[in-house]
């Protein structure tokens, strides 16, 4: 069971993407607006609720006059929400500059035959190179299979936990998509943490925030709304280990992290909090935990 | 006549980024080869039978003399094609290819209607080959293979000579022809090449 804390990806983390941050002008204070207009502000999207102009207070704070849309392309894959995507035709390329030790990153709500991950080293060059296949292609073989075999169950999440400590390193990650549209929900990456070992009885579901109302004629209504998935890991720790394990959980509390059940297993990977960490001092060596996690929308 | 038009191929199916609609492209693009490869098959007859009189040296100021710029002979295909990705590279760049069709005809007929055509067929000038039957969703799985193969190596030999074609007729009607350095002072002899009705062999 692993557990990576998130880095919040800053202008001056993210040193280069192919994903351009156009699609609306940037905010100038003391402009003028007018109802309707979208402008762009610390990567952020909103848009005018009133005509205004002269006005200095930012978007971010000035609800009266700006309502928040979204992340913008270029950030939406680094803003917490794994079902809002980074997209781009061909392939998403971005290079991190942490400027700290990174040796896990994963990159979830993935549509994309491949994601390729290079850490260069100042010094040393490339110290990792790995690339993920998302793509079931393992059944095609030929131009028939290719047409009519039935689509393969394509993974979503690309995680590469091994990578080398390097503190100045940069990160280059390049998602391909071949000639269709690269997406990609969320990009999260920091210092992994083994805790213990995930054992059988972990289970997993999804939270759907949708409402479906009955009348009293039995009429069905429904208001369509996101999901998140959810799991309750239960996990072995070594009694040496648990002061500091439970030191750790209280750092990341409230901090995004990536929970690892099993790396080969892309249910068991949540993005989320914990809101619950509860370990049973069962043996003389050996404890029983349990961690629930609750996934981001 | 004006060059035949050819029917643009449907939108190229992607098996790992559109799997939600991968079926019903993959059909409509399977159905589209068909009347594809009829019309281009109509076209390159049209070019194959046109042969371009290079001789006539009238003028061709209302010519463009720059060919189309093609994606034809850069078109991969044929055996030894790793799948899903060059495939579907592959059937983008003959759906891409699929549009400069026109701007091609478009010169042809330009260069025709400047230049005339010859009375036979010029020996210098490549022949470009036919497409076969393309492969169909009717077909069993080892005929559908063997369509599917020959006619991605056909296409790939066709769209380079196609682009071959239209290089020499570039060549041939907008080179400068070069006779040899004139040492002579005076032209002290004509020369009638009189008139070219009768049939030449090479």
């Amino acid at each position: 069971m692993r557990v990576i804390k998130g880095i919040t990806t800053t202008d001056t983390i993210l040193s280069n993407s192919n994903i351009l941050e156009n699609e609306h002008p940037v905010w100038v204070a003391s402009g003028s607006y007018t109802v309707g207009n979208r402008r762009i502000y610390n990567h952020k999207i909103y848009e005018a609720l009133i005509n205004h102009s002269g006005i200095t207070s930012t978007p971010d704070t000035d609800k009266t006059r700006w309502l928040y849309i979204s992340s913008t392309n270029r950030y939406r894959m680094f803003d917490n929400v794994i079902s809002e995507y980074s997209s781009n035709t061909g392939t998403i390329t971005f290079t991190l500059n942490p400027s700290q030790v990174v040796d896990s990153i994963v990159l979830l709500n993935v549509v994309a035959v491949s994601v390729r991950v290079v850490m260069t080293d100042p010094l040393e060059g490339i110290v990792y190179d790995n690339t993920v296949q998302l793509a079931g292609y393992g059944s095609i073989s030929d131009y028939y299979t290719y047409f009519f075999a039935s689509l393969g169950d394509n993974k979503t999440v690309a995680a590469f936990l091994n990578m080398p400590q390097r503190p100045a390193a940069t990160i280059t990650v390049t998602v391909d998509a071949g000639t269709g549209v690269a997406q990609v929900g969320e990009v999260a990456y920091g210092l992994q943490k083994e805790i213990g070992r995930t054992t059988y009885g972990t289970s997993i579901g999804i939270k759907s925030y949708s409402r479906k109302e009955v009348d009293e004629f039995g009429n069905v209504t429904v208001v369509k709304r996101k999901n998140s998935k959810f799991a309750e890991y239960e996990i072995d720790i070594d009694n040496y280990m648990l002061a500091e394990v439970q030191r750790f959980f209280a750092d990341i509390d409230s901090v995004p992290s990536v929970f690892v059940g099993n790396p080969t297993m892309e249910e068991l990977v949540v993005f989320g909090f914990y809101s619950d960490f509860r370990a049973t001092i069962s043996f003389p060596t050996v404890s029983k935990c349990t961690l629930r996690v609750e996934g981001l929308i | 006549m004006p060059y035949p038009i050819v029917t643009q191929l449907a939108d190229v199916p992607a098996r790992a980024t559109n799997t939600a609609n991968f079926s019903n492209e993959a059909t409509k693009f399977l159905d589209s080869l068909i009347p594809y490869r009829d019309d281009y098959n109509a076209f390159l007859a049209y070019i194959n039978t046109n042969q371009i009189n290079h001789l006539n040296f009238g003028t061709l100021v209302d010519v463009n003399p720059n060919r189309p710029t093609t994606v034809l002979s850069d078109v991969v295909g044929g055996t030894g094609l790793t799948y899903i990705l060059s495939v579907e590279g592959f059937y983008n760049k003959l759906r891409n290819a699929s549009f400069e069709y026109a701007l091609i005809g478009n010169w042809f007929d330009a260069v025709r209607s400047s230049q005339g055509v010859l009375p036979y067929v010029d020996p210098a000038c490549p022949i470009i080959p036919l497409l076969p039957e393309p492969h169909t969703r009717f077909q069993a799985k080892a005929a559908f293979n063997t369509s599917a193969v020959n006619f991605t190596n056909a296409a790939k030999a066709s769209l380079s000579g196609l682009s071959n074609a239209v290089t020499y007729l570039n060549t041939a009607c907008f080179g400068n022809d070069d006779y040899g350095a004139v040492t002579d002072a005076t032209i002290t002899v004509t020369l009638d090449c009189g008139l070219l009705t009768e049939s030449v062999t090479a």
